[in-house]
């Protein structure tokens, strides 16, 4: 059967998409254009977070410097062109002599930069007893230096020197460098 | 809901008159509302300096003012009125019946002319209308005028009817209760523009309307009503009147009475007059009633029609853009808000970058020469609280030591611990140990391997791992 559609509901039809195509239109920009508020006030707080941190460390300089100095005069300085590894491996050498420890292999790393400090690491593989060790390891931690042990292997020594520990080890050595 | 107003405008002569009833929030028809009556004089010849109609019509719409159009009475001497009596019938046949009679009437032909009625009364029979013509030539005069003046009109009603509902209500009251030939009556009605009105009516009501122009003199008049009364005889040949209202202003010649009376053989009772202001009011309480003769031709209702649909467009289409800039300007403005914000933000922190650098490599320097000092997760700590909690019976294989990474220069952040190998003799011991320094140590619970049964050696072997916790040092 045929609908009749009068000249009146026609226009109504029309009426009505063109409100329907705006109200889309509206929404689908409207929706755009939240999501990308979103993201703006997320960047912006995100923004407003950082300045609020770096204000409240430059607020906390005093401290610090005052930490800093403390501190500070415990830090080995040498020459900005100074070779360091023979000051770390002769400290290491004297240490495990006197500690009964045997080194069998060192290795110095690269010399890292952190915020001014300077880092370098050292291998070493060594041999002893456990009376030995626990000895050598506390001449380190005692000797004042910036010298921490940051890796221990220790395993029961094997073959002629049976009843020995072997161990592997891995220093770090801290340090800053100045103009002569 | 906004402000009702209810606006009438009549002419007579060279007036327009104008009344208008504020009706404030009520709903239509409020009658204690009091209506405001004023008038406009113009030149209906159109002379040179005189305010012609249109000029009327403008001052009509400033002063009352009118928002919402007007209703307009045109009086006899525009419209062609007849009272029609015809049979009893459907209102579609009645319509065709009254335009047949108009159109004998009309001076001009059928197509040019515009008929319009008002159903006066009905019997079982017949039924009684009131019914005006008038030329369509005469129409687009006005609406000329009207375009004009921007007056928008409502409805065109017929000046002799209004006249005809006041006289009839004014004289209904002083109607002598003699009974039913009582109601026969003349009424000749004079208005302050000159012109004299006749109306007969029976106990059905009005019976016969016709202007009598302006007459000059009594002798004049008595003609125009004499001939009037021929053509009731011929038209309604049992109507016999009984009484004779003469209505007319102060100040009328009584000779005019006095020929009134001398045509219809009947002694005038005179009814006083003051102004048109009955007439006028009539003419607005006439708005609201149903079934009011109405005589806008259909193509000005379209073109008003026509006019209001392409307004209310306009006004959607401004009203949509409206929304649409004002969101768009609140979603381009919030955005640029916030970017500008952003800006600020970041230009502050660029100006704040070298005194930051400054502090953070300082902190940087402080954090790392504590954590070469810091001794809670030395191997020998580690290894002393390991052996003070290590069960009797129990052998270590092997032992790793790994300190938290704090990433200062691996770049590596993570969790150190112990790791060892060994044997015991029995299981419990291994768990005991595992359970010492789950509890009392600075380490997480462990993960364990084993304790697996050597079947050689008869012990137990085992694997145990502890991490130390996040922010043990």
């Amino acid at each position: 059967m045929a609908m009749m559609v009068s000249q009146r509901e026609k226009a109504m039809l029309v009426v009505v998409g063109i409100l329907l195509l705006y109200a889309m239109t509206i929404g689908v920009s409207f929706k755009r254009r939240m999501a990308e508020i979103a993201d703006l006030r997320e960047t912006r707080a995100r923004a407003e977070r950082e300045l609020a941190d770096k204000r409240a460390l430059v607020a906390r300089r005093d401290d610090w410097q005052r930490n800093y100095d403390a501190i500070s005069g415990r830090m080995p300085v040498f020459g900005t062109t100074q070779r360091v590894q023979t000051h770390w491996m002769s400290l290491l050498n004297r240490l495990a002599t006197e500690s009964e420890v045997t080194l069998l292999k060192t290795q110095v790393g690269d010399e890292k930069e952190v915020g001014g400090v300077f880092e370098t690491t050292i291998d070493c593989e060594c041999e002893g007893s456990l009376e030995a060790f626990v000895p050598f390891l506390h001449a380190i931690y005692s000797e004042g230096a910036m010298l921490d042990v940051r890796k221990v292997s220790m395993r029961p020594q094997s073959g002629k020197g049976a009843g020995g520990l072997r161990a592997t080890l891995s220093l770090c050595c801290a340090y800053m460098r100045a103009d002569e | 809901m906004g402000n009702y107003t209810e606006n009438a405008l009549l002419i007579d002569g060279g007036t327009l008159h104008g009344a208008s009833r504020g009706l404030g929030r009520a709903t239509p028809r409020d009658g204690a509302a009091a209506c405001d009556i004023r008038s406009w004089s113009f030149s209906p010849g159109g002379g040179d300096a005189a305010p012609t109609l249109a000029d009327a019509f403008a001052q009509a719409v400033r002063e009352v003012p009118i928002e919402d159009g007007a209703s307009l009475a045109l009086p006899p001497g525009i419209l062609v009125p007849r009272v029609l009596s015809l049979p009893a019938t459907d209102a579609e046949s009645l319509a065709s019946m009254v335009r047949l009679k108009m159109e004998e009437l009309a001076p001009v032909s059928g197509d040019d002319l515009e008929v319009a009625y008002e159903a006066l009364g009905a019997t079982e029979s017949a039924t009684r209308v009131f019914a005006v013509a008038v030329p369509i030539h005469t129409l687009d005069a006005l609406a000329a005028d009207l375009e004009a003046s921007g007056l928008a009109v409502t409805r065109i009603d017929s000046a002799l009817l209004c006249e005809w509902r006041s006289i009839s209500r004014h004289t209904e009251a002083a109607r002598p209760a003699d009974g039913e030939a009582a109601a026969r009556g003349l009424f000749v009605a004079a208005l302050p523009s000159g012109r004299f009105d006749l109306f007969a009516a029976d106990e059905s009501g009005l019976l016969f309307a016709r202007s009598l122009g302006e007459p000059a003199t009594g002798d004049d008049l008595r003609r125009e009503i004499t001939l009037s009364l021929l053509d009731i005889a011929s038209e309604h040949p049992g109507f016999a009147a009984d009484r004779l209202a003469f209505v007319a202003p102060d100040g009328t010649d009584p000779r005019f009475a006095e020929a009134a009376s001398e045509a219809a053989g009947i002694r005038a009772e005179t009814i006083r007059e003051g102004d048109l202001t009955p007439y006028v009011e009539s003419a607005l309480d006439r708005e609201g009633e149903g079934g009011c003769i109405d005589i806008v031709p259909p193509a000005w209702r379209e073109d008003e029609e026509a006019t209001q649909r392409r307004r209310r467009f306009t006004y959607g289409a401004i009203a949509a853009v409206a929304v649409w800039a004002v969101i768009f300007g609140v979603m381009t403005f919030i955005p640029r808000n916030i970017a500008g914000d952003t800006a600020a933000a970041r230009r502050k922190i660029a100006a704040i970058m070298p005194q930051f650098s400054e502090v953070a490599e300082l902190r940087t320097r402080v954090r790392l020469i504590q954590s070469y000092e810091d001794r809670t997760q030395s191997v020998l700590e580690t290894l002393r609280q390991l052996c003070s909690e290590m069960p009797d019976g129990m052998t270590l294989a092997t032992f790793a030591y790994e300190k938290t990474d704090d990433g200062s220069s691996s770049g590596r952040h993570g969790p150190g611990g112990i790791r060892a190998t060994g044997d015991a003799a029995d299981a419990d011991s291994i768990l005991r140990l595992k359970n010492a320094l789950d509890e009392a140590g600075p380490f997480q619970p462990a993960r364990i391997k084993g304790p697996t049964m050597d079947g050689q050696r008869r012990r137990f072997k085992f694997e145990l791992d502890w991490r130390f916790k996040e922010g043990a040092e």
